[in-house]
């Protein structure tokens, strides 16, 4: 049984492009999420989600389908990710693990609320300390970084971020596990 | 903190990627240990305050930009895959021409260095200049040897000879 993203995929490859625009509805809210876990800024995560889909739609006559179509994008994004992070290596700005009432140095109403949701309290309880656990996240290496946000944000299986990464799916458990003894041992300092 | 030994298997099962009895043997397990008790509550607090943020939603008008940017890529592409043939054809001659240019100059530096006037120019020049020019051995020599020049031909070398020799000649040495 062909399913619809497969039916408007090869729709789009023939060269309907309203079948793209269709493809490009669905799957860029869950796109634009992961986007925001990646990368540092709202309008970064627009530009990464934007550059995926032009390259999607690109390539479009070179995706087989052996992967499902969202698993593909996501690896496109991925990749997009990795070029824009070393890009913005040396130009990044230092994160702060705390952030006071205040919440200087940060900017975008969206992002200040998302990262608000994911702040936890502190391990030493200080009700004032609290621990942007994105920034945390984002601070990781990132082959850590990446498989995280996979697992824990976009709810991909062992196989599927294995197969959106390219790589094994040992490599992927045993990139979880450094991942989450790395992610323990930077929040258990605070 | 030191580690389990069962450590490793923590993340599989949490993620419920372990299969049935592999599963059960971790649920015993960490009923026993508390190192990986505590390990497995603190993979379950970060998922679950994962879980409960609603992450933010793209807006209307980012998602237009999106497809206005496919449109504008859409727009962009058959032009420059029109050209992409003579580029590659352009690209192609240039890389020929390199190539040929560069065999033809190692081969002229590979040839023997051709010494003396060129062959159209002999071919105008009276016979003594000839003579005289692509000449490699001594000359006074060849003048004595009738085997190789006729009697008229050796007069004439003689004059040119006489004339281009300068007043103070040096004495000729015989190359080693």
């Amino acid at each position: 049984m062909i399913s619809r993203d497969q039916e408007l995929w090869q729709a789009a490859a023939a060269g309907d492009r309203a079948a793209f625009h269709a493809l490009v509805d669905q799957h860029a809210p869950t796109l634009f999420r992961t986007a925001m876990a990646l990368c540092q800024s709202r309008s970064d995560a627009e530009d990464l989600c934007q550059e995926t889909f032009i390259a999607a739609f690109r390539g479009l006559k070179g995706f087989r389908g052996g992967s499902s179509f969202k698993t593909w994008l996501t690896s496109i994004l991925m990749r997009r990710a990795a070029t824009m992070y070393r890009k913005q290596r040396y130009a990044r700005q230092t994160i702060s693990l705390h952030r006071d009432n205040g919440g200087n140095g940060h900017s975008g109403g969206d992002r200040d609320l998302f990262a608000e949701q994911l702040s936890v309290p502190s391990a030493t309880t200080t009700v004032d300390q609290r621990l942007d656990l994105l920034e945390v996240i984002r601070s990781l290496a990132p082959d850590f970084h990446q498989v995280l946000v996979l697992r824990e944000i976009d709810g991909m299986s062992y196989q599927e971020i294995a197969d959106t990464l390219g790589i094994p799916r040992g490599t992927v458990e045993s990139r979880l596990f450094r991942a989450r003894a790395e992610l323990r041992k930077r929040l258990s300092g605070y | 903190m030191s580690q389990c030994n069962c450590q490793s298997l923590l993340g599989t099962y949490h993620d419920r990627e372990l299969d049935r009895l592999a599963s059960r043997e971790v649920e015993l397990h960490v009923q026993d240990c508390e190192l990986c008790a505590a390990e497995l509550a603190f993979m379950r607090g970060i998922s679950a305050r994962i879980a409960d943020i609603q992450p933010p939603e793209i807006t209307l008008a980012e998602l237009a930009r999106i497809h206005d940017a496919i449109d504008q890529a859409a727009e962009d592409q058959p032009g420059s895959l029109s050209l992409m043939p003579t580029m590659r054809f352009l690209g192609a001659l240039a890389a020929s021409i390199l190539i040929i240019s560069a065999v033809w100059l190692l081969d002229l530096r590979a040839r023997p260095e051709v010494v003396g006037p060129s062959t159209a120019t002999l071919a105008l020049a009276p016979e003594w200049e000839h003579i005289a020019v692509t000449l490699h051995a001594d000359p006074r020599l060849t003048i004595v040897d009738d085997s190789l020049f006729s009697p008229r031909f050796a007069l004439a070398v003689e004059w040119m000879l006489d004339s281009l020799t300068p007043l103070e000649p040096k004495p000729w040495v015989k190359p080693s």
